[in-house]
């Protein structure tokens, strides 16, 4: 049981970095509106996961940031993709489409008209 | 009412409930010690800190100005445990799902789920893996044994914090405490000092400050385990000395709310006064020795709490209970602050053969009425006894001068203590004691008592036998615990002075069944081992005795041995 869910995880962890990217490529976001999305897509359960995440990808250099000043509350992070970011995101979406014809090629179950 | 800390998260100032701040800054920590520098820890933690510092904000809106502990609870539902972050290096580089969750270390916590009273029991059985029963069984024992159980259970249940979160539900089911685990942990420990030992070497640079940074490491080691060592050492002492503590306060002096010992009656002024002395006793003595438990448990289990208040109430009930002894003892003192005596003419027959036969009334079954004796000063010098009715004292001394008349007299003055002096000449008064006469015996009591009710205000007695020129007396072996420094022409110790005859001279008592053994001022007399086994230097002579017997002697006629092994 507990092996199922992991791979769930594991599964879920792969597309993780994909979709943020994904979510950054429409415009400047702040962390938040990313949350709100990929919870509405019941990709990540809890906000802490998103942190480290960014960090990583920013220190990648596939990120960057700037401040602004927000009226409730401390100043936020408002991040943007890098052209480097651009460039890693159009790889994943390849990389992404190719594995979306793979696996459909090997999950689907084979049809009758032949 | 709660105690609300300032904090300042992501650059913003919240007021926080004290508990709430503890909860947030465990789960800080949490998340924390989750990541590695090396993955932009620092940065991670500002993120969460602004976003969590925005969720506060929103909440403290509508006239609530204090985060709560439900606040924590639902900001940290929302960020999540560190354990959920299912994004992270660590995870990434270790695909073993076991060892990518290490087992969180098990701390120690009163369980909730699982209580019959406070949940100790259930904590203690989640600490070391085993069925609560057992535990709840050790504790069932000790309660019968003094008590202790009670005692050690209330501490524990002070101390050891309640598993309120999700967090701490998992810390108290984590790994177990077993002597494997125990092993892992030291080991660690000493790795992790001999790395520490080793960089720190490296920084340092020369040979010596890298072998004075050695010695500084291993010997901070060291402290740690013996100071842990002395700690355990103390909270076992603690224990045992506020036990023994308890069952004295009540065994000796019984618990107040239900009796008023005799013996207490006849020194305190009322029962109140009495109350008060053993509330303020338990205070200022029983207590530090509770808190030493406390503190040294708290201590070996590290609990961390911020909240001072046991602290702080402990420390006032300890200055609470010192003012108590104090003002109860002053009461009680000013009792004794002004003395007076009476002086008394006993009468006394005559002797028709010119001597007196004086005696202690020895009367074993008098005695045996007695339940508890107590002996101050060991040697019979100051000791009293009492039971329901009475407290008997022997503060009762007797002097032999010289009379100006012809007759035999006998005097006795009353000494005692009181708030004024009407009350000590009343408290004198109180004094009963006895002494009869037959024919030329005379009898005295060893003691005078007080009847219950009656206070004990220092009483004392001196009684002084005034013996005629060329008139004897004759002092009973019994005598010598009423005789006080008589003075005699022979200067002879007042032990010595029993057994034997004495005439009144101008000069003084003379003795005249003396044997010359008896020890006398600038004399002395050693005992060696066995009772029978002296050594005594006297006016006379020396003379050394075994087992009873004479076996020296140097006197006026010379030394003479008798051995009678040399006979044979």
């Amino acid at each position: 049981m507990s092996n199922l869910e992991n791979t769930q995880a594991q599964m879920r962890k792969g597309v993780l970095e994909f979709c943020i990217l994904s979510i950054l490529a429409n415009g400047e976001v702040y962390p938040s509106d990313i949350i709100s999305k990929m919870k509405e897509a019941k990709l990540i359960v809890v906000e802490g996961t998103l942190y480290p995440l960014l960090t990583r990808l920013k220190n990648a250099g596939l990120l960057s940031y700037r401040w602004v000043e927000s009226n409730s509350g401390p100043p936020r992070k408002y991040y943007s993709l890098t052209p480097l970011g651009e460039k890693f995101l159009e790889e994943l979406r390849s990389t992404w489409s190719e594995l979306v014809e793979a696996v459909h090629l090997t999950v689907t179950k084979p049809t009758h008209h032949e | 009412m709660n105690k609300t800390v300032t904090v300042n998260i992501g650059g913003i100032v919240f007021h926080i409930d004290e508990n709430a701040y503890e909860m947030f800054r465990k789960y800080l920590e949490s998340i924390r010690s989750h990541f590695t520098s090396s993955e932009g820890r620092d940065e991670i933690m500002q993120d969460i800190e602004s976003r969590v510092a925005e969720m506060f904000q929103e909440r403290i809106k509508d006239s609530k100005e204090v985060i709560t502990v439900e606040d924590v609870e639902e900001v940290t539902t929302v960020m999540g445990r560190p354990e959920q972050f299912t994004d992270s290096e660590s995870e990434d580089k270790d695909e073993s799902p076991v060892a990518a969750h290490p087992p969180v270390k098990r701390r120690l916590f009163r369980d909730p789920d699982d209580k019959l009273l406070g949940g100790v029991a259930a904590g203690i059985a989640n600490f070391f893996d085993v069925d609560p029963v057992w535990v709840r069984v050790v504790w069932a024992i000790l309660f019968f044994v003094g008590g202790s159980g009670l005692l050690i259970y209330i501490i524990l249940w002070i101390i050891i914090p309640e598993a309120k979160t999700a967090a701490d539900k998992l810390q108290m089911k984590g790994e177990p405490v077993n002597v494997s685990n125990i092993e892992r942990n030291v080991k660690e420990e000493i790795s992790s000092l001999k790395q520490r030992v080793a960089t720190g070497g490296n920084k340092a640079g020369t040979v010596v400050s890298r072998f004075f940074d050695a010695i500084g490491e291993v010997l901070r080691f060291l402290f740690r385990f013996v100071g842990k060592l002395i700690v355990a050492f103390a909270v076992i002492i603690g224990l045992v000395v506020s036990v023994a503590f308890m069952l004295g306060l009540f065994g000796m002096f019984g618990a107040p709310w239900i009796s008023y010992p005799p013996f207490m009656s006849h020194l305190f002024v009322s029962k109140a006064a009495f109350v008060w002395a053993w509330i303020g006793t338990f205070l200022a003595l029983g207590l530090p020795f509770i808190m030493l438990v406390y503190g040294g448990i708290r201590y070996l289990l590290n609990i961390k709490s911020t909240n001072r208040m046991i602290n702080m109430v402990a420390l006032g009930l300890w200055i609470t209970g010192v003012v108590i002894c104090l003002s109860i003892g002053l009461k009680t003192a000013k009792q004794f602050s002004s003395k007076e005596s009476i002086k008394e003419q006993i009468n006394l027959l005559q002797p028709a053969k010119g001597t007196l036969y004086l005696a202690v009334k020895g009367n074993q079954a008098d005695d045996d009425k007695y339940d508890n004796d107590v002996d101050i000063d060991g040697d019979g010098g100051f000791s009293f006894s009492f039971n329901n009715e009475s407290v008997k004292l022997s503060e009762v001394k007797l002097d032999i001068v010289k009379s100006n008349s012809d007759q035999f007299e006998l005097t006795r003055i009353l000494y005692a203590r009181g708030r004024t002096r009407q009350e000590a000449a009343s408290n004198a008064q109180k004094i009963s004691y006895s002494i009869s006469q037959t024919d030329s015996a005379v009898t005295f009591d060893r003691a005078f008592e007080l009847m219950a009710g009656e206070k004990f205000r220092a009483q004392r007695m001196q009684l002084i036998l005034k013996v005629p020129v060329g008139k004897k007396i004759y002092l009973a072996g019994n005598m010598s615990k009423l005789i006080y420094d008589i003075d005699n022409v022979e200067n002879i110790w007042d032990h010595d002075m029993v057994n034997r005859t004495w005439e009144m001279t101008e000069q003084g008592l003379k003795c005249i069944d003396c044997t010359g053994d008896e020890t006398n001022v600038g004399g002395t007399r050693v005992h060696i081992g066995n009772d029978g086994d002296t050594v005594s230097v006297t006016n006379s002579g020396v003379k050394i005795t075994k087992d009873g017997k004479e076996v020296l002697r140097i006197d006026d006629n010379g030394v003479i041995i008798t051995d009678d092994e040399k006979k044979k």
